[in-house]
């Protein structure tokens, strides 16, 4: 897989400056049940289709932003820091912390 | 004020393979640098036909942090400033940081080294292990880009159109060095020393 990724600090980079944070996810409640903590460890909506996901820009700023990409195709729609992140579209698509 | 002895002083990431690579080494502003290779004139003539590498690592480097709406604030009318993020900035030689409310400065010389690569082949050795975009169009002099340099976390500041400072992890110094080296031999370059490079009459902007 290679592809570009735009830092929303440094600019467009190649795909192996960056890691994957994998998709966005909820936090779970302060004292969660053990069902809400195993979902929110290891449960992923793995979706077909636009995806919001977490990347870090390793080799540069070293920030972790956010990034809408399709996993169908890897188009990348935006990144964005996540204060200036678009607001969450959809019920299946919701905003999250790392 | 520079002062330049003969006396110990700190030593660069890069000292094993400098002095593997014939360096004559002085004190410079209390960091052992490598002045020349054994042939000055020969090293200044390579950073005008082809590229020369020098140990640059003794350049001041500092990382301020701070709140976004201070950090401008903070900005030194000396040194080269960069800003990374909205809550960090890479501030280079400068003496001394800025003091100012809401930020912070951490020097940071001793953890990145730095490479000056000079010449009309600058830019064609760095694409051999960096695949920042440095044409002249899109990184004009002045321009910090960070990035992957040898597959490693650095930075790539463009300061003239033939010269580029290069700075890396300090772990990763003879790491670097082999790979410039490498690189550098095919294009007909050489390591050269700060009285090649003539430091400190750089005319860059940031």
């Amino acid at each position: 897989m290679s592809f570009l990724l735009r830092c929303p600090n440094c600019g467009v980079r190649e795909l192996t400056d960056f890691g994957f944070g994998g998709e966005t996810s909820s936090r779970p409640s302060a004292r969660p049940q053990s069902r809400e903590l195993a979902s929110y460890n290891y449960f992923r909506r793995n979706v077909a289709g636009r995806q919001r996901e977490w990347w870090v820009h390793r080799s540069g700023c070293q920030a972790w932003f956010l990034a809408e990409r399709d996993t169908r195709t890897n188009e990348v729609i935006w990144t964005a820091l996540p204060a200036d992140a678009p607001p969450v579209r959809s019920a299946g698509s919701q905003e999250g912390h790392r | 004020m520079r002062f330049l002895t003969a006396g110990a002083g700190a030593r660069s990431p890069l000292a094993a393979p400098l002095r593997e690579a014939g360096a004559t080494l002085q004190t410079l502003d209390g960091w052992q640098v490598a002045t020349h290779f054994g042939d000055p004139a020969l090293e200044r003539r390579i950073c005008g036909e082809s590229v020369g590498w020098a140990d640059v690592s003794h350049r001041r480097k500092h990382e301020i942090q701070g709140d976004p709406a201070h950090l401008e604030g903070a900005r030194p009318e000396r040194g080269l400033w960069f800003r990374l993020t909205p809550e960090r900035a890479l501030l280079l030689d400068a003496m001394t940081p800025p003091e100012a409310t809401g930020v912070h400065a951490i020097d940071i010389t001793i953890q990145l080294a730095a490479l000056s690569l000079a010449g009309p082949l600058a830019r064609d050795l760095l694409a051999r292990f960096c695949a920042l975009d440095l044409r002249p169009e899109t990184s004009p002099p002045g321009t910090l880009m960070p990035g992957s340099v040898a597959r490693t976390p650095g930075y790539v500041l463009c300061e003239t159109r033939d010269r580029y400072l290069v700075l890396f992890g300090a772990a990763y110094g003879e790491y670097i060095w082999t790979v410039v080296s490498d690189a550098g031999a095919h294009l007909g370059g050489r390591p050269v020393g700060l009285d090649a490079l003539r430091a400190g009459e750089l005319p860059v902007s940031a």
